[in-house]
C-alpha cells in the first residue's frame, strides 16, 4: 500500500476531524460557530467521521483495489485516533463510547470499500441514493410517523449512519461490518481481484 | 459466640441525642449559618458515626464522633436552617426559629452586663458562651450577628466584632450599628452574577482547541512534505503522528471533568481586621456525582429558594475545611459556595493606595466615579462633584451590597491565576478570578 497517492484523502480527512473538535468549542474562538455543550461535542465529532466516510470517502473508491481501500481506511481511522481521544474526553465519554463509535465508522468506510470493490463506480449513484434515504429518509420517515400518532420507529435507527452516529451501537456496527464481509465474500466466490479495480458496468 | 454477638451489638448501640440548642437562641436568619450545639450520651455503649444535621434548603451538614461507653460530648456545628439532628437512629426535631429583629448583636458571656445589655429598638441580643466564642468567629458562623461585642481581642478585632469591655461602650457600639450587616447569604441571586457560562471545563476546551490546531497543522506539514518521498516514509510519518497525537493526549491533556472558579472580595475596614469573602463555583462537563475539598467550611449559596435539587453533605471536623460530597453536577448545572474569614487588610484605603487596584472607582456620596488603574502612592480624590456612570461587571454586580459611601473599590489583581487549598479527584481545573476590593476611606 502506497500513501502517497491517499495524501490528498488524509488531509480532507484531517481537516474535517479537527473541524469538527473547533467547531464546539468555537466558544474560544475569536467567533462564535453555534451553540455547543460540553455532552455534544463527542456526537458532533462522530457525526461528521461517519458523514465523511459515508458521503466523501466513497468518492476516491472504484478506481483502486479492496486491499488498497481498506488500507487507506485504516490510516485514516489512525490518524483520526487521537482527535478522537479528545472529543471523547471532552465530553467525558468513556473507552467504551469511543470504541462503539470507531468500530461504527470503521463498518461504514469498509462497507462503502467493499461495495464500490464489487460494483465498481457504477455503484456510485445507486449508492448515494441509498445513503440518502437511509441518512436522511429513515429519520424523516420516523419524524412523520411521531407527528402523525403512528408507531415509533427508532427501531429503524439501524439502518440510518447519520441517525446511528448520534448514539453510535455495536449492533449498527455490526450489521455493516457483516453486509462488508458477504461483500468481500462474494468477491472471493466471484474470484475477481482484491489487489485490482473492479471493472467499469 | 453469643456473648460476641451481643458485645457487637451493645457496641453499636445510638447514642441518645441528649440536648439541642441554637447557639443564637430564636433569632430568624435562615439564610446566615445559624449553629447548634448538640449533646450527645453514649448510654448504651460504644458509638462511632456521624452525627448530621439536616437543613431545610435539602443538604446535610456531617460530623464523624467516636464515644467511648457513658461518654458525654458537646458539638457545635454549624446549621442553615437546621429541620433535624440525627445520630444513628436517633432523632431530634429542631423547633423553628421565630424571633425576627432589624439587628442581631451577639454578646460575649464573660462581660458584666451579658444578662442586662443596654436596651435598643429593634436588637436582638444573643449571648455566647466564652469557649464557643473564638471558633464561631474564626469560621464565620456567627455571620447572623451584626455586631459581635467581646470582653478583650488579642490582636484586632475581627471585622463585625468590638472590643466593648463596658455597658456604655456596647450601647455607643449598638447605637452606631445603623444597618444589618451585608452577607453572602444562602439563596442570593445576587452572587449568581459570578457563574461562569457555558459547562465546559475551561483548561480542557483551551487545550482541546490547541491540540487540533497543532495536530492538524502537523498532518498537513508532514504529510505534504515527508510523506512524498517514498512509500515507507509515508507509512511512517502516519504512524509517527498518530503516536505523537495519542502520546500527547496522554500526557498534555487534562484530566477530570470538574472545574472550580473562586471569586474573592475582600472588605478592608477603616480599622481592625478586614473580611474576606470567598465564592466558588463548581461545576463539570459530564453529568458527575463530586466530592471536593475546601479550604474553609463552606455555605451553599442557591439562586433561589427551592434550596438544593438533589441532596449532598458538608463533612466538617477539627479543622478550618471542609469537604463536600454527593455533589451532583451537569453540564449547565453548577453548584455555588461561599464562606468568609477575617484577615489582615491588603491595604487600608483611607491611608491611601498601597499596592496596584486595577479597574478602580470611588464613591463619595451617592456619587460614583471610575479611577481606572491605580498604582501605589496614587492620590484619591476627596469629592467626586458629578456622578459617572455605574460601573459594570459581575463582580461589581454580587459584591455590590458590601459598597457602602465612602469607598474605593476595584481588582486587586489583573488577571486570574490558579485556585489555592481546593481537591478532588475528578479537578481537572482550579482558578481564581481576579479579586475584588473595597475600601471605606472615611
Amino acid at each position: 500500500m502506497d500513501l502517497r497517492k491517499a495524501v490528498p484523502l488524509l488531509l480532507a480527512w484531517i481537516a474535517a476531524v479537527c473541524g469538527a473538535i473547533l467547531f464546539p468549542l468555537s466558544e474560544s474562538l475569536p467567533f462564535r460557530l453555534g451553540p455547543a455543550r460540553p455532552a455534544g461535542a463527542f456526537v458532533a465529532f462522530v457525526q461528521v467521521q461517519v458523514l465523511f466516510l459515508v458521503l466523501a470517502w466513497p468518492l476516491t473508491l472504484g478506481t483502486v483495489g479492496v486491499r488498497e481501500a481498506m488500507g487507506r481506511l485504516g490510516a485514516l481511522l489512525a490518524l483520526g485516533l487521537p482527535p478522537a481521544l479528545v472529543a471523547a474526553d471532552v465530553s467525558g465519554e468513556g473507552a467504551g463510547a469511543l470504541l462503539r463509535a470507531q468500530a461504527l465508522a470503521a463498518s461504514f468506510g469498509a462497507f462503502a470499500a467493499a461495495l464500490f470493490g464489487f460494483a465498481g463506480p457504477a455503484a456510485g449513484p445507486w449508492y448515494y441514493l441509498g445513503a440518502f434515504l437511509l441518512s436522511a429518509g429513515v429519520p424523516f420517515a420516523a419524524f412523520l410517523s411521531r407527528e402523525f400518532g403512528g408507531p415509533d420507529l427508532a427501531g429503524l435507527s439501524i439502518l440510518s449512519p447519520a441517525w446511528g452516529a448520534t448514539r453510535p451501537s455495536y449492533g449498527q456496527a455490526l450489521l455493516f461490518g457483516a453486509a462488508a464481509l458477504a461483500l468481500l465474500a462474494a468477491l472471493r466466490f466471484l474470484r475477481r481481484e482484491v489487489d485490482a479495480p473492479a471493472r467499469p458496468g | 459466640m453469643a456473648l460476641a454477638l451481643l458485645l457487637a451489638l451493645s457496641a453499636s448501640q445510638d447514642p441518645a441525642i441528649e440536648k439541642v440548642e441554637r447557639l443564637l437562641g430564636p433569632l430568624q436568619r435562615p439564610l446566615r449559618w445559624a449553629p447548634l450545639s448538640v449533646e450527645l450520651h453514649a448510654a448504651s455503649g460504644a458509638w462511632s458515626g456521624d452525627v448530621v444535621v439536616r437543613s431545610g434548603f435539602g443538604f446535610a451538614v456531617a460530623r464523624r464522633v467516636s464515644l467511648p461507653a457513658g461518654a458525654r460530648e458537646r458539638l457545635v456545628l454549624p446549621a442553615l436552617d437546621p429541620v433535624s439532628v440525627e445520630a444513628g437512629a436517633s432523632a431530634f426535631r429542631v423547633p423553628r426559629a421565630s424571633a425576627r429583629a432589624g439587628r442581631a448583636v451577639g454578646i460575649d458571656a464573660r462581660l458584666p452586663y451579658a444578662a442586662d445589655p443596654p436596651p435598643a429598638e429593634d436588637v436582638h441580643y444573643v449571648t455566647i458562651r466564652a469557649d464557643d466564642l473564638g471558633p464561631l468567629l474564626a469560621a464565620g458562623f456567627l455571620e447572623a450577628l451584626d455586631l459581635v461585642l467581646l470582653s478583650a481581642s488579642p490582636g484586632a478585632p475581627p471585622e463585625g466584632a468590638q472590643v466593648a469591655p463596658a455597658r456604655e461602650d456596647a450601647a455607643r457600639a449598638v447605637e452606631a450599628l445603623a444597618r444589618p450587616a451585608e452577607r453572602i447569604e444562602a439563596v442570593d441571586a445576587a452572587a449568581w452574577a459570578l457563574a461562569p457560562e457555558g459547562g465546559w471545563v475551561p483548561a480542557k476546551r483551551t487545550t482541546a482547541v490547541f491540540f487540533a490546531a497543532v495536530y492538524a497543522l502537523a498532518v498537513f506539514a508532514a504529510l505534504v512534505t515527508v510523506a512524498r518521498r517514498g512509500a515507507r516514509w509515508a507509512a511512517g510519518t502516519l504512524g509517527g503522528l498518530v503516536l505523537l497525537g495519542a502520546g500527547a493526549y496522554l500526557l498534555l491533556f487534562p484530566r477530570g471533568q470538574l472545574w472550580i472558579r473562586e471569586s474573592a472580595c475582600e472588605l478592608a475596614p477603616l480599622a481592625g481586621e478586614a473580611r474576606v469573602w470567598r465564592v466558588w463555583f463548581a461545576g463539570a462537563a459530564a453529568e458527575r456525582s463530586a466530592a471536593i475539598e475546601f479550604p474553609r467550611v463552606v455555605k451553599p449559596v442557591f439562586p433561589q429558594s427551592s434550596g438544593a435539587d438533589e441532596p449532598f453533605t458538608i463533612r466538617v471536623g477539627e479543622g478550618a475545611g471542609c469537604r463536600v460530597e454527593g455533589l451532583r453536577l451537569a453540564p449547565g448545572h453548577a453548584a455555588c459556595f461561599a464562606a468568609s474569614e477575617s484577615r489582615p487588610p491588603t491595604m487600608r484605603a483611607s491611608e491611601g493606595i498601597a499596592v496596584p487596584l486595577y479597574r478602580a472607582s470611588i464613591l463619595v456620596g451617592n456619587r460614583n466615579r471610575e479611577l481606572g488603574d491605580l498604582g501605589p502612592g496614587d492620590a484619591l480624590p476627596s469629592e467626586v462633584p458629578e456622578d459617572g456612570p455605574a460601573p459594570l461587571g459581575p463582580e461589581v454586580q454580587a459584591f455590590r451590597r458590601f459598597i457602602v459611601t465612602d469607598a474605593v473599590f476595584g481588582r486587586l489583581d489583573r488577571e486570574e491565576g490558579p485556585a489555592e487549598g481546593l481537591s478532588s479527584p475528578e479537578l481537572a481545573d482550579p482558578r481564581a478570578g481576579p479579586r475584588f476590593y473595597v475600601g471605606r476611606i472615611r
